[in-house]
């Protein structure tokens, strides 16, 4: 079946079979390897994307429940402010970048900052929950986020 | 600003025209005999190997115990490598693997003589038990932990004879990864390289990310071409590393005030189908076995139990957590028994500077032990609420009673040790090296894998070089451009590593003076006599230095489901030097540490269905959500980045004792195993 989407800004049209999942066409077909499957069942979070502006494990989405949407995956949010300054805070505390939990960090922080430009501790923790982070804790995140939103939206 | 992982290339994508995929072929059966190992008519391209294509060692050797690579013809625990097999895709590899024909006999496994036992008296424990006032006794048993984390272990293997292989793998001491291959291809060392990539994460620990290696090494050379074997993360993690589960029963003596006066302990931690440094573990865990406490009449014995599981592989504490949690829950009983609260008694009952481990070997810093246990029960409010809780509990009419809330708090405290060596410290190589090159950029080069190089050598460099830490690189280790600085376990790159770089750094500092970049200094750690430990005579000190740490945990039990929900987690460390950073990774520790007090354990079998095994939330833990944010407090005695304690994986021994304490005092039933699931408290309720 043909699927129409938008993938970090890019209008792409491809013939995807009905069975696939949106994870094995974004890594597999597009080349975006930032998006991993490890546990294949929705829980680690390292499949992470936005769908619409919502992040979704996309392991368990069907390539075809992308037809006219906008799909962003880490690649995408280059581009983005608050990405930006998430990268900032996380490289002038000599945090080491890690490219499996990371992105989806990224990504779930990025989707709360679009829809909460204040959030409270309980909110950022509840979205970072999506992701399980084996190597940095969440408070350093939490504390990046805080302070991401103080300055943006001071 | 470009995403990093635009540039991040996984070594499980690594792909080349001629690269082969490899797969381990294991048993299904948990015992018996091989009868037939087949592999006629692959499909074109593939291979197959068994043992006798090994044209090295088929043992791996890893500091105090061994197992083969492949099985020959027997098999003693589930999902053992019998056979691999490698293809050019996963099509043919999948075709090729189900033309793979073995033949079993399935045996009843009988446990037979311990492999290994041990033991030690001090004092008089009769005439103790003769004296004593109360004698409390109790029976305690730990699950296997498997950390979490999500990652699936991928090793990629290059090379031919004549060039030598390198192989691109994780791995916690590549130098032992490298001479274990060596050995099974039948090489020198010197043919073969170790790399550590940072995108190759795994799961697989220290027994199997060696054997991973071997396999996919074997493959390389038997077929001359690349190979990429990737454990997917339910395989990784089902015949991965765990903690070794143990059972121990403790006898105490005490006198009326509730001073320990004599204790007798028995020890067993299982194994699995191989004791690989299983002995290290226990005798750790036997000379651990009156813990933070003083005791001057101790008779302990101590065994391994093998069985038919992947081996346990040591590791996550070498024996500690699972001794902390057998007597920080005895030391509730006791403290019951004197009618103490439990901080009381601790007070009473910890050592302090002074009294030494029970067989005479040293532990540093022990007036710590008094100031991490008032630090965690003043910041958690642990008394009161231990004092309301108890007095709610003596008011309620049933605990089933839906408008009573089940309320418990528990408190744990426990010292690890520091800088250990898994092996005899007089044999075990350490160097770091540096190089501080012409742009006045510092290379540090180790074999260190873990993460607090990355954040704390650059802090200890700046300290001592007064140059930014920015300025600092941490090379990638490569067995070929760094020097073995042993594994990465029992903190040594906290502890040790920041020592040794202090030392080149103040050899660069000196040399900078008369000569100008690039200047190079070597440092090697030559450990004290004292810490020689030999685990056979239990002489010497297992470990250079000693961290103490402490945790509250309240909790509140569901009446209804019986679901305990975590309501606060209070941990205190003391650290040595403090960092925020590595408050923060503590958290991944502590979430692990809750999933193996509270969640049930996966199998270990293959699953026929998803409902079989829920393993992706068995395996993972609990969200982050799940689990309020843990209170950790660093009491730092030192300012300086150099005098690092190194934290590794071990600042969570309390959690596990102090959750069962928690659950114990809401349900008032003592629950004396990990992990204490809502399933095993229905059943101890009726």
């Amino acid at each position: 079946m043909l699927l129409r989407c938008t993938i970090n800004g890019e209008e792409k049209s491809l013939e995807v079979p009905p069975r696939k999942s949106l994870l094995r066409v974004l890594r597999e077909d597009l080349g975006l390897k930032s998006v991993r499957g490890d546990c294949h069942s929705g829980v680690c979070g390292s499949c992470l994307v936005l769908l619409d502006g919502d992040p979704v494990h996309s392991c368990l989405v069907p390539a075809f429940r992308a037809e006219d949407t906008v799909v962003t995956t880490v690649e995408g949010l280059a581009r983005s402010r608050v990405y930006g300054a998430l990268r900032s805070f996380l490289s002038e505390n000599r945090l080491p970048y890690c490219p499996y939990c990371t992105p989806g960090l990224l990504l779930v922080v990025t989707a709360l900052l679009q829809k909460n430009r204040n959030p409270n501790a309980a909110d950022i923790r509840e979205a970072l929950s999506e992701i399980l982070c084996s190597c940095k804790g969440y408070s350093t995140f939490q504390d990046a986020v805080l302070q991401t939103s103080r300055n943006r939206f001071r | 600003m470009s995403s990093p992982n635009e540039h991040i290339e996984f070594t499980e994508d690594w792909a080349s025209a001629d690269m082969l995929l490899g797969r381990v072929i294991r048993s299904p059966i948990e015992n018996g005999s091989i009868l037939e190992k087949r592999s006629d008519d692959l499909p074109e391209g593939c291979l197959a190997a068994a043992a006798g294509d090994i044209p090295g060692r088929n043992r791996m050797k890893l500091y105090d115990g061994e197992m083969p690579f492949l099985a020959t013809d027997r098999v003693c625990y589930l999902g053992e490598p019998v056979m691999l097999v490698a293809g050019p895709t996963e099509e043919h590899l999948q075709e090729a693997a189900a033309r793979i024909s073995l033949q079993w006999r399935e045996e009843p496994f009988v446990r037979e003589e311990p492999p290994y036992e041990t033991g030690y008296t001090k004092g008089n424990c009769s005439r103790a038990f003769k004296e004593a006032d109360h004698i409390v006794e109790g029976r305690y048993t730990c699950g296997s932990h498997a950390p979490c984390s999500y990652r699936s272990h991928t090793v990629v293997c290059t090379g031919d004879a004549a060039s030598g292989w390198t192989l691109y793998t994780p791995s916690l001491h590549p130098f032992e990864l490298r001479d274990n291959v060596a050995a099974l291809l039948g090489v020198s060392k010197t043919k073969v390289t170790v790399r550590v990539p940072g995108t190759s994460h795994g799961t697989a620990g220290y027994v199997s990310s060696v054997l991973a290696a071997g396999h996919a090494a074997l493959m390389c050379c038997l077929s001359g071409r690349p190979v990429r074997l990737a454990l997917a993360l339910g395989e990784s993690r089902r015949y991965g590393p765990r903690r070794f589960p143990a059972r121990v029963h403790y006898r105490t003596a005490v006198d009326a005030e509730g001073t320990i006066l004599g204790m007798e302990a028995d020890l067993v931690l299982e194994t699995g189908g191989h004791g690989v440094m299983a002995r290290q573990a226990l005798t750790r865990a036997a000379l651990a076995a009156c813990g933070a406490y003083s005791c001057d009449n101790l008779h302990v014995t101590a065994r391994l139990e093998t069985g038919p599981r992947p081996p346990y592989g040591g590791g996550f504490g070498f024996g500690e957590p699972q001794g902390a949690f057998a007597l920080e829950r005895h030391a509730s009983k006791i403290a019951e028994t004197a009618q103490l609260d439990p901080f009381t008694w601790k007070k009473q009952n910890l050592f302090r500077s002074g009294p030494a481990l029970p067989l005479g070997g040293r532990l540093a810093t022990s007036e710590a032990s008094l100031a991490v246990l008032e630090d965690v029960v003043n910041r958690s409010g642990f008394v009161r609420k231990h004092a309301a809780f108890e007095a709610a509990k003596k008011r309620r009419r049933s605990i089933r009673d839906p408008a009573t809330p089940l309320r418990g708090i528990g408190l744990a405290a426990a010292y690890h040790g520091v800088g250990s060596f898994p092996g005899r410290a007089k044999e075990e190589p350490c160097a770091f090296k540096v190089l501080l090159d012409t742009n006045k950029k510092l290379h540090c080069r180790c074999s260190f894998t873990t993460s607090e190089p990355a954040w704390l050598y650059p802090a200890v460099a700046a300290e001592i070089l007064g140059i930014p830490e920015s300025d600092v690189e941490i090379e990638p280790v490569d067995t070929a451009q760094v020097p073995n600085s042993g594994p990465s376990v029992g903190s040594r790159p906290g502890y040790i590593g920041t020592r040794l770089l202090a030392r080149c750094c103040e050899t660069v500092r000196k040399k900078r003076i008369r000569s100008l970049p690039p200047i190079e200094a070597l440092s090697r750690y030559r450990p004290k006599e004292r810490t020689l430990w030999d685990p056979d005579g239990l002489k010497g000190d297992p470990y250079v230095e000693a961290c103490w740490e402490a945790a509250v945990v309240q909790i509140e039990v569901d009446p209804v489901t019986m679901v305990p929900e975590w309501k606060g987690i209070w941990i205190s460390l003391d650290s040595g030097y403090a960092d925020a950073r590595e408050k923060s990774e503590l958290e991944s520790s502590l979430l692990s540490e809750a999933a193996y007090a509270a969640l049930k354990e996966p199998s270990g079998r293959e699953p026929v269905s998803p409902a079989d095994e829920p393993w992706s939330r068995l395996c993972f833990g609990f969200r982050a959500s799940e689990i309020p944010p843990p209170q950790i407090h660093m009491l730092a005695a030192e300012d300086k980045p150099s005098r690092k304690k190194g934290l590794g994986d071990h600042p969570v021994l309390c959690l596990a004792p102090a959750y069962a304490n928690a659950v114990s005092q809401a349900l008032g039933h003592a629950f004396d195993g990990v992990p204490v699931t809502p399933e095993n408290i229905e059943e101890a309720l009726g």
